[in-house]
C-alpha cells in the first residue's frame, strides 16, 4: 500500500498587517491506487544553514498567528480519507493577531498520513508514513513593501590559481539578510579581466530569510545552477564581483610552459643525439 | 475610446477600398475579382483592426461565464517516440519583457512549471520477519520526490519510538561497528556481533542502481547506517528542482540471544518539504 501525494502550492509568501485574516487554498491529491487517511497541521520552523533547509525541533509555537481550516467539514488535525485519484481543496485561514510585532514568521502546512490502526503486529517491523509540507513565509508589516537589506558576505572560489585550459572555477558565496523581512537575491555575478567584463550571470532569486544567509546560485532557464566559469582563460588576474564584493583568481599558462619545456627537452635531446 | 476610433478607421477603410466585378476586371488588370477582394478585405480587417476583446462571454438567468480565451485545440499528445504539448488559437502568446518585468503569456508556459511537489513511498509495510539472534534482518522500501521549479527539497526521517513490544521491551538503536554512528552520522555496520536497529538511505536511478544522488552527504554507501531519532533528521536533500528522484531505504536489525522474543514494532515517519 503506497503513499503518493501531491500538494499545491509548494510555497506561499505573504505580507500582512497585524490583525488581518487571510485565506490560502491548498490542493492535495492522492496519486496512489489505494485510499489514504490524512490530516492537516501547521508547524513553525527556522532556517538551518544556507541551502534552504529548515528545522522543526525545539522551535517554539508562534503566538502571532492562529490557523484553522475554512472547510465546513474539516478542522486542523482532523483525519479524512482521500480516495485514489481524489483531489481535495483545503482552505487555510490565517489570522494575524493585533499585537503581532513587525517581522517574519515561517510555518509549514503539512499533510500527514494517519498512522492509527495500521501497525502490523504479525511480525517485527513497522509502518512507514509520509508527510508532505508546503512552506508559508509571512512578513508582518504596516507597509506593503518593507525594506530589506541584502549583502554579499562571502565569496569563495574553488581555486585562486588556475591554468588557461583547466580546471573550471566554481564561484560560491553567501548573501545575508540583516533586516526583519525575507527578500529575494538580486544582482549579477560579473567576471572581469584587465578591466573588461568577460561575462555576467544573473543570480537566482532565492529567498533570503530575515537575519540569515543563503548560498547563491546562478540563473539559467529559470532554474538555479552552480556558478561555474569554464576555461579557456587568458593569462592574468580575473576579478569576480557580486554586489560590490569581489575576489580574484589568477590564470597562469602552466600547461603551455610544461608543453614548451617538454618540446624543448625533446628537441635538445635530438640535437645532442645528432652531435654525438 | 479606442474601440470607437478603431470602428471609425474601419468604416473609412471600407469606403476607400474598391472592389470590382469580373466584367470590370476584364477592363482593368489592376483590379481584383469581387470575391477575392472581399476575402482580402476580411483578412485585412481581422488582422489589423481588432475592435472587440477576444474573450468569450456566456450568460443565463443564473450564471455568467467569462472565458479569457477560446482555443481551437490544446493538450498533451504522445506516440511511441514523441511527446507533444500544444495550444492552437490562443491570443498573444509569448514572452514579453521590459525593465523590471517579464511576462510569459500563454498556456504553453504551464509546462515550464509542470513539476509539482509530490512525495511517494512505494511500500508502507516494513516487514523484518522473525528475528534470529546474530543474524541481521532487513527490509527495504523506496521513496520518490519531485519538486516544482525553483525549489530543492529535504526529506527528514524519524521514528515514533524504538522497535518495541507492547510490554515496553525495546531493541536498542544501533551504534554501528565502531560505536560511533549517531542519528546524524552514518558509519559502517557489518558486524554480526553489533546489535540494534538502524537504517541506510541510498539514492538510486530509475533502474534501481545506486547513484547516491541526494544521499551522499548523509550516507557514504550502502554499508553506512544510522540509528533513528524521535526528531526528524535530514536523510536526503538537493538544492535544485528534481523530477522523480528516488532513494532506497534499508532497515536493519540484529538482536542478541538475550533479546526477548516477540514482534517488535515502530512507526517510521518520512517528512518531505521543499527548500524555501
Amino acid at each position: 500500500m503506497p503513499f503518493n501525494t501531491t500538494l499545491k502550492p509548494a510555497q506561499v509568501e505573504l505580507i500582512t498587517q497585524p490583525g488581518i485574516s487571510l485565506t490560502q487554498a491548498y490542493n492535495v491529491t492522492n496519486n496512489g491506487d489505494t485510499p489514504i487517511v490524512v490530516s492537516a497541521t501547521v508547524l513553525p520552523w527556522q532556517p538551518q544553514g544556507t541551502d534552504g533547509s529548515v528545522i522543526y525541533d525545539n522551535v517554539p509555537p508562534s503566538s502571532n498567528f492562529e490557523f484553522s481550516l475554512a472547510n465546513s467539514d474539516l478542522r486542523l488535525n482532523q483525519s479524512f480519507v482521500l480516495r485514489p485519484g481524489e483531489n481535495r481543496q483545503l482552505v487555510l485561514k490565517i489570522k494575524s493577531n493585533v499585537a503581532s510585532p513587525s517581522g517574519d514568521n515561517y510555518f509549514t502546512f503539512f499533510i500527514n498520513q494517519d498512522l492509527s490502526g495500521q501497525l502490523n503486529s504479525d511480525s517485527t517491523g513497522g509502518q512507514a508514513t509520509g508527510r508532505l509540507g508546503s512552506h508559508l513565509l509571512i512578513s508582518t508589516s504596516a507597509i506593503e513593501n518593507p525594506d530589506s537589506i541584502l549583502k554579499t558576505t562571502t565569496i569563495k572560489l574553488s581555486t585562486h590559481f588556475t591554468d588557461i585550459f583547466f580546471p573550471s572555477v566554481t564561484i560560491n558565496g553567501v548573501i545575508s539578510n540583516e533586516s526583519d523581512y525575507f527578500a529575494k537575491t538580486t544582482g549579477k555575478i560579473t567576471i572581469s579581466h584587465r578591466g573588461q567584463i568577460v561575462t555576467e550571470s544573473e543570480l537566482f532569486p532565492y529567498n533570503v530569510l530575515a537575519h540569515s544567509g543563503r548560498s547563491l546560485a546562478c540563473l539559467s532557464n529559470n532554474e538555479p545552477v552552480p556558478c561555474v566559469l569554464h576555461p579557456p582563460f587568458w593569462p592574468g588576474i580575473y576579478t569576480v564581483t557580486i554586489n560590490n564584493q569581489s575576489a580574484n583568481f589568477y590564470v597562469l599558462p602552466l600547461s603551455l610552459i610544461v608543453f614548451g619545456i617538454f618540446v624543448g627537452s625533446f628537441i635538445y635531446s635530438l640535437i645532442r643525439k645528432n652531435k654525438t | 475610446m479606442k474601440k470607437n476610433s478603431n470602428k471609425h478607421v474601419i468604416a473609412r477603410s471600407l469606403h476607400t477600398t474598391t472592389c470590382s466585378d469580373r466584367s470590370i476586371g476584364k477592363q482593368s488588370h489592376a483590379r481584383l475579382p469581387r470575391s477575392l477582394c472581399s476575402l482580402a478585405m476580411t483578412i485585412f480587417i481581422v488582422l489589423f483592426f481588432p475592435i472587440v476583446a477576444n474573450a468569450q462571454h456566456f450568460s443565463s438567468a443564473s450564471y455568467i461565464i467569462d472565458w479569457g480565451n477560446f482555443n481551437i485545440t490544446s493538450g498533451k499528445k504522445a506516440s511511441t517516440n514523441y511527446f507533444l504539448t500544444d495550444t492552437v488559437g490562443q491570443n498573444a502568446p509569448g514572452p514579453y519583457q521590459s525593465a523590471g518585468f517579464k511576462v510569459k503569456s500563454g498556456f504553453q508556459y504551464i509546462y515550464e512549471t509542470f513539476n509539482q511537489l509530490t512525495f511517494a513511498i512505494d511500500n508502507l509495510d516494513i516487514n523484518l520477519g522473525t528475528l534470529t539472534a546474530g543474524v541481521a534482518s532487513t527490509a527495504t522500501n523506496i521513496i520518490t520526490i519531485s519538486t516544482p521549479s525553483g525549489h530543492g527539497y529535504q526529506i527528514l526521517t524519524q521514528y515514533n519510538h524504538p522497535l518495541a513490544l507492547t510490554s515496553g521491551t525495546t531493541i536498542p538503536d544501533t551504534s554501528c561497528d565502531a560505536g560511533d554512528c549517531t542519528p546524524t552520522l552514518a558509519k559502517v555496520w557489518n558486524s554480526s556481533s553489533i546489535y540494534g536497529f538502524g537504517y541506510n538511505v541510498i539514492g538510486i536511478n530509475s533502474s534501481g542502481v545506486a547513484t547516491n544522488i541526494g544521499t551522499s552527504g548523509y550516507f557514504g554507501d550502502s554499508t553506512a547506517f544510522r540509528p533513528f531519532s524521535s526528531s526528524g533528521k535530514i536523510t536526503m536533500s538537493e538544492t535544485a528542482p528534481v523530477k522523480n528522484h528516488s532513494a532506497r531505504v534499508s532497515y536493519k536489525t540484529n538482536i542478541s540471544s538475550t533479546q526477548s522474543a516477540g514482534n517488535y514494532q515502530a512507526a517510521i515517519i518520512f517528512t518531505a518539504v521543499p527548500n524555501y
